[in-house]
């Protein structure tokens, strides 16, 4: 799995959590799911995203990190794209 | 024809043969540029409002038309507006439509500038306000509908400053057992969650929660007001607009 930002109008970030502006809708997430943001500037796979989490959050309990990105992906502020150019063997 | 002047442009509006052509003058006459204008043969037909049988549709189009204008060039908020007679601060009230804008504004302006009660225009740099000092929208003596529209020169509202600029956003709560208005600043993301709804074509601007940031941080944040009867907030919009000033 890959990841990339959905088609965000803006993003802003302020004392771990955000607000995403989308083209007709306006969200507030939470610190998790911010960082995903901030760190998804460029397209990241799926195992640099959950490595970047633990980093800051710790270990997520079993299937906790398919269950956020799989609400970010229904929100529309992150979409599953193919594999980053730049990690392929 | 017509051509009025509002938002920072111009607009041509046919008025066709359902709107009586004094009523209008007298409804618009903070925007008027031209009573009488030639129709612009050059003008494509989508650069031009009506005709539109009815006042308040009018307006509704004129609005809509001066709102696409200025897509992507100003923050436009669903506020009403109103500025100090002498320093041009100006407080822009947000609320959705048929919550109390109109009937604030005709408080507020019968000793401050009148800017708006529907569309405030900003500057997302200087902070600037283009007017919209459209008819206001009241009901008839009877109370009842259609609403019609009252020009602000008829309903004895001030002028506003030649060079306004926003000094304040208050979110308005109407709370009818509060006692007394009540001001409560919110945290910049509250501020920007209940701005973003009350905002036209936000998303065409460059870096929008961006511009949203920037004004909260000038400000000194956006502002939640409650309060219950437009008449409290006189005294306390003009004590806020005294002290920025």
């Amino acid at each position: 799995m890959s990841l990339e930002r959905g088609p965000i109008v803006d993003l802003l970030v302020h004392e771990d959590e955000c607000v995403v502006l989308l083209e007709n809708e306006c969200l507030r997430l939470s610190s998790v799911a911010a960082a995903v943001l901030e760190f998804l500037e460029v397209p990241r796979s799926g195992d640099d995203v959950r490595g970047h989490l633990e980093s800051i959050f710790g270990p997520a309990p079993a299937g906790r990190f398919e269950s956020l990105i799989s609400d970010l992906v229904q929100q529309d502020v992150v979409v599953s794209a193919g594999p980053v150019r730049s990690e392929d063997p | 024809m017509r051509t009025l002047r509002a938002l920072g442009t111009t607009v041509e509006v046919d008025l066709g043969d359902g709107i009586d052509e004094t009523e209008f003058d007298a409804a618009w006459s903070r925007c008027l540029l031209e009573s009488e204008s030639q129709e612009d043969e050059t003008l494509a037909s989508d650069e031009r409002v009506g005709p539109v049988p009815s006042m308040s549709g009018l307006t509704q189009a004129i609005t809509r038309q001066l709102i696409r204008k200025r897509r992507g060039e100003l923050l436009m908020l669903h506020a009403g507006a109103v500025s100090h007679p002498i320093t041009g601060a100006s407080v822009a009230y947000v609320a959705p439509g048929g919550t109390g804008k109109t009937t604030l504004t005709r408080v507020l302006a019968q000793s401050h500038g009148y800017l708006t009660d529907e569309t405030v225009g900003v500057d997302p740099v200087s902070g600037e306000i283009s007017p919209y000092p459209k008819p206001l929208s009241t009901r008839t003596p009877e109370g009842g509908f259609p609403k019609i529209e009252r020009g602000p020169d008829e309903l004895g509202l001030q002028a506003a400053h030649p060079a306004p600029w926003l000094a304040a956003v208050v979110l308005l709560r109407r709370v009818p057992a509060a006692h007394e208005p009540r001001w409560t600043r919110l945290d910049l993301l509250d501020g920007v969650m209940a701005v973003v709804p009350e905002t036209s074509s936000l998303s065409a601007l460059d870096r929008p929660l961006q511009v949203l940031q920037d004004f909260y941080g000038r400000l000194g944040g956006f502002w939640r007001l409650e309060y219950a009867e437009a008449t409290d907030l006189r005294e306390s919009i003009t004590a806020r607009l005294e002290a920025v000033a």
